[in-house]
């Protein structure tokens, strides 16, 4: 297959990458090993002693796992309505950073289940799922939705791999190990860049940007479902499919401008990704995070001015300092009002800043989750009067730390083996500049 | 099984009252048969007032004698019945007699309880009251309908249960259950060997299982015989009624009325109605009590007083 | 005669419990005082017409500071016909309520029957007995007219003398509408000189699960007959409407039938069009083998 120059001058830039590991990314991965490690340990202990090794009583059913499930969901939207929406509306700057959107996409959503089956009693009966199917439950819509969008994401990163692979197989510049290139020719599936071929590639990919954009939606929705779906004050919303969705997004996109500042520096792609691609995203961003406070600020003004007895019970936990009000604020402001300011002034609407106010924002997003779960269990209708403190207020036990930070490294560890193995800017799409 | 003995009814039907309370002690003797040593067929058992005494072992009743059904069985209920609960609530004064009973029936841990007495207090000039809870067994169960697995499910004379072979511990229910009736096994369940080691059945929630939900089954098992759930039969006020709402007749073990009569003359109402989870469980409001609510508070430890946020005034 | 051998039983056993109180004294064994429960017998008589009669008894014992009925254990039954010597008639092991019951034909001709109850006693329970002394007596109870509110029925109560069966008046007769958990009492009276009395059953109570009213008119325990029992069918006027389980429904096995077809639609849309790109990359190997073989043929 002819290759053209722009994409061997590229490819130059990243044969280090590929062709072998430094030092500090081995010692980079063998923390993340650690990491996960701890969290097997964690997992252990949970599967031997049961789920009295967490914070979860029978009040508080649900608790962190939910967060990290909905928070790794949220952030899988990088790739599927990024990619999805930037490649309809055929948007140039798309192209040196749709690839990492995509890795996050696919991770996430290998990740983010991983945290549902943690809130699972009898793991040994996950099977029945499937042996005794139940449509009306929600969490089957979830089962069915999650597995539909990870085999589409996948195959969505895949269609824009294959003419990487196909470079990679060809190519002279690439000095991989046998293993590697046999891989590249097997994954390549002979491509050859014929018309035919691309016209191949090409309605795939049309195809599958329009579904993922739909699909990504379902999924969201149908994850607040879970909650939108009991009679629970704070959670019984009819906007919480959109709301999530926007959460969804908005997260999502704070994660690709880490990745993107990231990668950027490791692989010195300033070339690639310019701070112009920075403002673009950051554009995004500010339309979101508005998007996301309007959400915010409808949900909680209908029910606080409604001020139904349940759900003030509820709103009092988030609004009093003595009990949620501190991590509510932190939510709104760093999740909402933050990111709008230094998107909307022109100094501060540089990479760096961008990336740390996402990486605040992402975290205020996470925090937003566990606000979304926990206080409304701790506020049932029936007093609780119970004796037994544990049963009262939930608390992050180290078993659930261990597995959050394991299922984060996780993640991590997935990232960076993929970013070992493709390169993270589609080389065969962008024209270097000469 | 419709049709009793005439001879066993009809003493029965006479000495209900005081034979409840005693068959209650009964049952607390048995099961602190697990508790104490076993020598030669005699055993140690504690009676009400605490003493220790020694009797026969095969003189003492046993807890928990019922039939056993198929699991098909168990999922389809009991032809031609609709059970219904009736809760006076002017009769009761936190006893909680209603606890240790069906803590006994089902073996379960002290903190475990599958009914509860709240004080409840409905409004800032209203006056508090005890309210037991069971679990309702909504004609639209909520739990139900998240179910991914059918481990709960509705049967046709009304219940609501849980096959607990088949739960997947994923906690759904008791996140869409308003009432907080379900509670989960978060480790190994505390019960006796041979209750651990006992073949499932829905219709006895017997034995628990770490990881799945579990909660109020209105003793189905006991029903089928005929006779009246533990809660019922324990309460020394009567607070409980039960019975067929096909039938239209309730009982509380010592008064037998019909069902529309209470419900009409009592002013019965169903808890929240205005959730639309149509519960099986109707309440009668506090009025006219018998016993004023700081009776309630006899009962109680310093911790369970401490935990309740409610003030008696 | 059979008081004499009653008071007999009662000497023997205080004398034992003096006994037992100065071999307690005596401390021989701390065990001993905990041996024995003192346990309580009763005994009630039903007529179930015809000459028969159903004895139940009920054995308990006192466990702390109540009495528990006491299953497994073996009561023996007594009669003594018109102060006749006394036989035994049977026996009974106590079920796990306390209850032992037997039956027994009345032989036509005696004027009362003075039964008893006799649990031996054993290492544990200490013994004890009940009596109970009856007339023969018939209940019966027969359909009568139908008001618009009500079911009717005659109830007739007859007694045994020495000129053969007369209607007794003045008993109080209770009627029980049989249901799954217990009866439902429905009428209360007392039976007029002829022994009559017409009891009424509310005609708006629905049937059982066997779609019958079952009507049970009873007297209780009364000082001269004892308990007298007999039961009629009805069919009720009314019955509760059964409401067909939905068959599909959220809260049921199966799913609502558009949430099904919402399903396969949107399933198959998407996973259709999965299979249809999954064909394009097995397209994309054979368009490069076709390029392939081209190139060898020419």
């Amino acid at each position: 297959m002819r290759i053209a120059e722009s994409s061997i001058a590229l490819l130059r830039e990243f044969a280090p990458q590929l062709e072998r590991t430094s030092l500090a990314a081995r010692i980079w991965i063998a923390f993340l090993v650690l990491l996960i490690l701890f969290g097997g340990v964690g997992l252990y202990f949970q599967v031997k002693y049961g789920h009295a090794v967490t914070g979860m009583r029978d009040h508080v059913v649900w608790g962190i796992y939910i967060a990290n499930f909905i928070f790794f969901i949220g952030i899988s939207y990088a790739g599927a309505v990024i990619s999805g929406i930037l490649h309809l509306l055929k948007v140039e700057w798309r192209k040196p950073f749709i690839r990492l959107a995509e890795l996050i996409t696919v991770i996430a959503t290998i990740v983010g289940p991983v945290f549902i089956l943690l809130c699972v009693g009898r793991l040994d009966r996950l099977h029945h799922l499937i042996i005794y199917p139940r449509l009306q439950s929600p969490i089957t819509w979830d089962v069915l939705a999650i597995s539909t969008y990870l085999v589409g994401s996948i195959l969505l990163l895949y269609l824009a791999l294959i003419r990487d692979f196909a470079i990679y197989r060809d190519t002279d510049v690439l000095k991989v190990a046998k293993w590697k290139r046999k891989l590249y020719r097997i994954l390549a599936l002979g491509y050859q860049d014929l018309p035919r071929q691309r016209l191949r590639i090409k309605t795939s990919i049309d195809l599958l940007a329009v579904m993922i954009i739909p699909l990504a939606i379902v999924v969201h929705s149908v994850l607040s479902w879970i909650f939108g779906m009991t009679l629970r004050p704070g959670w019984h919303s009819t906007i919480f499919g959109p709301y999530f969705v926007m959460a969804a997004i908005y997260s999502g996109t704070g994660v690709l401008i880490i990745a993107m500042w990231i990668f950027r520096r490791i692989y010195n792609l300033q070339e690639y990704i310019t701070e112009k691609h920075f403002t673009y995203v950051g554009y995004m961003l500010l339309a979101l995070a508005a998007g996301y406070g309007y959400f915010t600020f409808s949900e909680y003004l209908t029910s606080w001015y409604g001020s139904e007895h349940w759900e003030s019970q509820v709103l009092d936990k988030l609004f009093s300092f003595s009990e949620y009000g501190a991590a509510f604020l932190f939510a709104n402001v760093a999740g909402i009002i933050l990111p709008i300011i230094v998107v909307a002034v022109r100094r501060l609407r540089k990479p760096g800043y961008l990336a740390l106010v996402s990486a605040i924002m992402v975290l205020a997003l996470w925090v937003k989750r566990y606000l979304i779960i926990v206080p409304t269990l701790e506020s049932p209708l029936i007093p609780m009067q119970e004796t037994r403190p544990e049963y009262v207020d939930y608390a992050i036990t180290w078993v659930e730390w261990s597995l959050t930070l394991g299922g984060l490294a996780t993640f991590l560890l997935l990232f960076t083996l993929a970013s070992k193995f493709v390169t993270v800017v589609p080389v065969s799409e962008i024209l270097k500049k000469p | 099984m419709e049709q009793h003995p005439a001879s066993s009814t009809y003493l029965d039907r006479r000495n209900f009252m005081r034979m409840g309370i005693i068959t209650a002690a009964a049952a607390t003797c048995g099961s602190a048969l697990c508790g104490c040593g076993s020598k030669q067929g005699k055993v140690e058992v504690l009676t009400q007032d605490g003493e220790v005494v020694t009797v026969d072992a095969g003189h003492l009743r046993h807890v928990h004698k019922t039939v056993g059904v198929s699991r098909e069985e168990a999922r389809k209920g009991i032809p031609g019945r609709k059970f219904v609960m009736v809760i006076d609530l002017a009769r009761c004064r936190n006893a909680r007699n209603c606890i240790t009973a069906c803590q006994k029936m089902h073996h379960l841990p002290e903190d475990k309880e599958w009914i509860t007495v709240k004080l409840m207090k409905d409004s800032e000039k209203g006056a508090p009251y005890w309210f037991p809870k069971t679990c309702f067994h909504c004609d639209n169960p909520p739990c139900v309908k998240v179910c991914p697995v059918n481990a709960t499910f509705k049967r046709n004379d009304g219940l609501v249960l849980i096959d607990n072979e088949r739960c997947i511990g994923c906690k759904f229910c008791m996140a869409a259950c308003p009432y907080s009736t379900r509670v989960f096994n978060w480790d190994e369940p505390e019960q006796p060997e041979e209750i651990q080691a006992m073949a499932h059945s829905p219709e006895q929630s017997l034995p628990s299982r770490v990881g799945t939900v579990e909660k109020c089954d209105f003793c189905p098992d006991m029903v089928r015989l005929g006779k009246l759930p533990d809660c019922v039969t324990a309460c020394p006020n009567g607070v409980f009624y039960f019975g067929d709402e096909n039938e239209d007749v309730v009982t509380n073990g010592e008064d037998t009325v019909r069902l529309s009569a209470l419900l009409r003359d009592g002013g019965a109402y169903r808890f929240q109605e205005e959730l639309g989870t149509e519960p099986r469980v109707y309440y009668l409001p506090p009025r006219d009590r018998l016993f004023p609510v700081e009776r309630g508070m006899e009962s109680l430890t310093e911790e369970q007083k401490a935990a309740i946020d409610i003030t008696l005034e | 005669m059979r008081s004499k051998q009653i008071s007999h039983r009662r000497t023997v056993r205080w004398m034992r419990n003096v006994l037992l109180l100065i071999a307690t004294m005596a401390a021989i064994s701390p065990d001993t005082l905990h041996a024995q429960h003192r346990s309580r017998v009763s005994l009630e008589c039903l007529q179930l017409g015809n000459q028969e009669v159903e004895l139940t008894a009920l054995v308990r014992a006192r466990i702390g500071r109540s009495y528990v009925p006491m299953a497994g254990l073996k009561v023996d039954y007594f009669v003594a016909r018109d102060s006749i010597e006394e036989v035994r008639i049977g026996s009974a092991e106590t079920d796990e309520r306390g209850f032992a019951s037997i039956r027994y034909m009345m032989d036509g001709t005696s004027l009362t029957y003075a039964f008893r109850a006799s649990f031996a006693g054993n290492d544990t329970i200490s013994d004890d007995d009940a009596t109970t002394s009856v007339v023969p007596a018939v209940l019966t109870i027969e359909q009568a007219e139908d008001d618009s509110l009500n079911h009717q029925f005659n109830v007739l109560i007859q007694g045994w003398t020495a000129d053969g069966y007369v209607p007794v008046e003045d008993v109080p007769v209770e009627v029980f509408v049989r249901r799954m958990l217990s009866d439902l009492k429905v009428f209360t009276g007392t039976t007029d000189a002829d022994g009559r009395l017409l009891a009424q059953v509310p005609g708006d109570l629905p049937g059982d699960a066997n779609e019958t009213l079952d009507i049970v008119a009873r007297v209780t325990e009364h000082d001269t007959y004892g308990s007298l029992s007999a039961s009629i069918l009805k069919t009720p006027r009314t019955q509760p409407i059964h409401h067909d389980r939905p068959e599909r429904a959220l809260w049921t096995d199966a799913a609502p039938l558009w949430m099904l077809i919402t399903f396969f639609v949107l399933m198959g849309t998407v996973w259709g069009h999965y299979l249809y790109i999954l064909l394009q990359l097995v397209g994309i190997k054979s368009d490069t083998r076709k390029l392939q073989q081209q190139s060898v043929n020419e």
